[in-house]
């Protein structure tokens, strides 16, 4: 029997088979200016040729699966024929859902994978479970760890002490990959250039350009210099969709000062954006959310924590999700971390070299574990205990 | 030519309108609700004038029976509450009469550093508030082009 393995994020689903690769799909529809009249779905969007002026469909509102019409119509494509050609009826699956998912999500989850799909079984399962899974089975001799994950929609801090999650230590910020692009969206058009309509667009610039500073306000100062002494500021050329397909970062030594290019192309001048941007995981309040930025919400989530393990958790953190992929990420949380922890404890935070993927492919690992069946719930199970069962044995 | 005299923002502000503390609060609250936003621009599809005969037919026809919607025949699980939004979702949870810790006790509380500023217009470290919105600026060219283009954006 196949298991397919589906970390279902707001933005992209990370999905593949326990024997094979993993794949990155936007879970979403999108409709395009110029093919007005069609939607394409998922990794459809690699059709579109010109996508300026995307528009988004997603399934996700905050980070909870409110729109499964949308939600329906991305798994059929990833299902079907075309892409995963799953058998379901001989097939188990490994979902992932959010932190305390809502009841009522969780038996719409229930009701689409058996009734509709017919999975022979499933396990619904977080995301972070499935990282910590992973990070338990790569460092056998650790006890406790501390989940960051840090997506799409938010940040979530969850300590996980033998594979089992500590629920007293879960602690969400509401800052995440949506909100980063969209202030820096908005501050561009502001200062320069209207992008308010392409998200697209200008997620790619954050990606790009964007890096956590290490030192903040020195950086301040040299994003406002003049000329050449300005080491921070960079100039991004955007695509035309004709001959730029794919927006770049001038290189530094074709970068002309005075921002007059002869050559025509459409140029965003980027500075203190850079890293005032993905600053806002750091100090939300930067933008006026009031709560804790990374580092005070893992000192805030441990010391919630028994004191006798708290030195563990503060030497196995690991990070997870699109964010951390800023550069400087790492280096900067533990730099903070080390400030605000007692000076004997040591800190230790472990960046993985595929931090979007890592749940997935601990739910891989999870897949192989002889304790996998034990997990699951079968569709006779379901059929014959409906929702219980699975409220039971699936710990979301 | 006339010499525009500079008045000190001290003494003008005495003229201005300032917001009170509820409209500041409000105004942030808009602008943080933006930033969850999905797209800012209108469905291409709305654009287009509907598709099929509907759109040819005569202004006068109104008595014809409308057109059943043909949509509905499609999958009937998605019911009603597949159609939820995240704020019905929330509420229906009624998560304040349920045990912590839960989805309201997690979010992280407020920092205990103090909010740091920065200029609303360029966006580097700022020591001066518009005495108007409460906005934070960094310099007098600063503050003139936060009053001509943001000072009173997303009031009501």
């Amino acid at each position: 029997m196949a298991t397919l393995v589906l970390d279902n994020g707001a933005c992209t689903a990370k999905i593949g088979y326990s024997q094979e690769k993993v794949s990155v799909i936007p879970n979403c529809q999108f409709r395009s200016k110029t093919s007005r009249l069609k939607t394409f779905t998922a990794n459809q969007l690699d059709e579109i040729k010109d996508p300026s002026g995307l528009f988004y469909i997603l399934p996700f509102q905050k980070g909870y699966l409110v729109n499964w019409d949308v939600q329906r119509k991305v798994w059929d494509h990833l299902f079907g024929k075309e892409m995963f050609k799953v058998e379901f009826p001989d097939t188990s699956i490994i979902i992932t859902e959010p932190y305390y998912n809502f009841t009522s999500i969780q038996e719409s989850m229930n009701e689409i994978l058996f009734e509709e799909y017919q999975f022979q079984s499933a396990l619904r399962i977080n995301a972070g479970s499935l990282s910590a899974h992973h990070y338990f089975q790569t460092k056998p001799l650790q006890l406790c760890c501390l989940v960051v994950d840090s997506g799409f929609s938010f940040t979530h801090i969850v300590p996980y002490c033998r594979s089992r999650k500590m629920k007293e230590g879960i602690c969400r910020i509401n800052v995440g990959g949506k909100l980063l692009t969209n202030h820096l969206k908005e501050i561009i058009s502001y200062r320069q250039l209207h992008v308010m309509d392409e998200t697209h667009v200008i997620n790619q610039v954050k990606e790009d350009v964007c890096y956590v500073s290490q030192q903040f306000y020195k950086d301040m100062e040299v994003a406002q210099l003049k000329g050449e002494e300005n080491t921070v500021m960079r100039d991004y050329v955007l695509p035309d969709f004709s001959s730029i397909k794919k927006g770049f970062c001038k290189p530094q030594e074709e970068m002309v000062f005075s921002g007059k290019y002869k050559t025509g192309e459409q140029i965003l001048r980027l500075a203190n954006e850079r890293f005032a941007v993905p600053e806002m995981l750091f100090h939300p309040s930067d933008i006026g959310i009031q709560e804790m930025g990374i580092p005070e919400a893992i000192v805030y989530s441990i010391q919630s924590l028994p004191e006798e393990m708290q030195p563990h958790f503060y030497q196995n953190i690991v990070l997870t999700g699109g964010n951390t992929l800023f550069p400087g990420f790492r280096e900067r949380l533990e730099e903070d971390l080390r400030s605000l922890v007692p000076a004997h404890l040591p800190v230790s935070v472990l960046l993985p070299a595929n931090p979007i993927c890592y749940s997935w492919e601990g739910g891989k690992l999870l897949a192989h574990n002889p304790d996998y069946d034990e997990m699951v719930v079968t569709r006779e199970d379901y059929e014959e205990n409906g929702h219980c069962i699975c409220e039971e044995k699936f710990d979301i | 030519m006339v010499l525009e005299k500079k008045v000190s923002a001290r003494v003008e502000a005495g003229q201005r309108r300032v917001l009170d503390e509820a409209t500041r609060q409000r105004r942030l609250t808009r602008q943080l609700e933006a930033l969850e936003k999905d797209n800012f621009q209108d469905d291409p599809l709305s654009s287009l004038p509907p598709p099929g005969p509907t759109a040819r037919l005569p202004a006068f026809s109104e008595t014809e029976e409308p057109e059943k919607k043909k949509r509905k025949t499609r999958g009937d699980h998605f019911k009603q509450r597949f159609r939820k939004n995240f704020t019905t979702l929330l509420e229906e949870e009624n998560l304040s009469e349920k045990p912590e810790p839960n989805y309201l006790s997690a979010a992280a509380p407020p920092s205990s550093l103090p909010p740091r500023h920065f200029c609303c217009v360029c966006g580097f470290p700022s020591h001066y508030t518009c005495t108007t919105c409460g906005g934070r600026y960094c310099s007098t060219k600063c503050l003139s082009t936060h009053r001509e283009t943001r000072c009173l954006k997303w009031t009501l």
